[in-house]
């Protein structure tokens, strides 16, 4: 217990959260098609095509 | 001149009697799926709708055969798998053809003129009165013709030919609607024992 509340407490560790958050959000955000279109990148766009039947 | 014209109706009544022919009040198909290619030779297709079990659908009241996603492009190639016995009511008696009646009338059926493959290549052999579920194909390569009966995406070399019916190319950038036309005037064959339909006229609008 008072190990991690020494590594808590730690210098490094508080200089190194954030940049591991960052990171971490960063390859989310890659990883999500949705979120990767909005950032820019060319959206493939989808049609509706219907088809019926006619006799003439 | 009175004999003249006695023998020339004579010849249009022979004429007009050698087939007897009529249209029909409802015309049923299932089709079992759609796909589209941006190749006119119809590789690489993708499925717009499929299903295994299809309803009858009367193209006499402009169904709907199904519908799905396609991406931003030209297509040159259109292609259906269909069930090729149709459910036809012919419009008026015309020999062994009676109005109102419902047949069940192959379009695939001759094996000699009829072949067809599905996408991947397997072939198909038409079987008169069994159900064979060809492929229906349209493109604009140079393998079409107006004699062709649709049921290959290329042209095999017979005398009727099996090979694919002409299209222009679908340019899609939005959502759009087209139908598959199977036209039935007047091939509604009354004229041996049997009623039977001769080769529909088949397009896409």
């Amino acid at each position: 217990m008072k190990g991690i509340l020494r590594l808590a407490q730690s210098r490094w560790l508080r200089v190194l959260a954030p940049i591991l958050l960052a990171c971490l959000t960063a390859c989310a955000k890659k990883h999500d098609p949705a979120a990767a279109n909005s950032g820019g990148g060319a959206a493939v766009q989808r049609n509706v095509i219907t088809m019926k039947g006619a006799a003439q | 001149m009175k004999k003249i014209l006695a023998v020339g109706l004579l010849f249009l009544g022979l004429a007009s009697g050698a087939k007897a022919l009529t249209s029909a009040s409802s015309v049923k198909v299932k089709v079992f799926e759609m796909r589209a290619s941006v190749n006119s030779d119809c590789s690489g297709a993708v499925t717009i709708f499929k299903t295994d079990n299809p309803t009858p659908v009367d193209l006499m009241t402009n169904p709907l055969l199904g519908s799905g996603a396609l991406t931003n492009g030209t297509y040159h190639c259109l292609m259906f798998h269909i069930d090729d016995i149709l459910t036809v009511v012919p419009q008026t008696t015309d020999g062994s053809c009676t109005a109102g009646t419902a047949y069940n009338l192959d379009i695939f059926t001759d094996q000699f003129q009829n072949l067809s493959a599905t996408p991947e290549g397997v072939v198909i052999l038409a079987h008169p009165g069994i159900e064979d579920d060809p492929w229906i194909y349209f493109n604009d390569s140079t393998a079409t013709a107006l004699t062709n009966d649709c049921f290959a995406k290329v042209n095999d070399g017979c005398s009727v030919c099996s090979g694919p019916c002409r299209m222009t190319p679908l340019n899609e950038t939005s959502d759009q609607t087209h139908s598959l036309v199977i036209n039935t005037n007047f091939k509604v064959d009354g004229s041996s024992t049997t009623c039977v339909m001769l080769q529909p006229v088949m397009s896409i609008r």
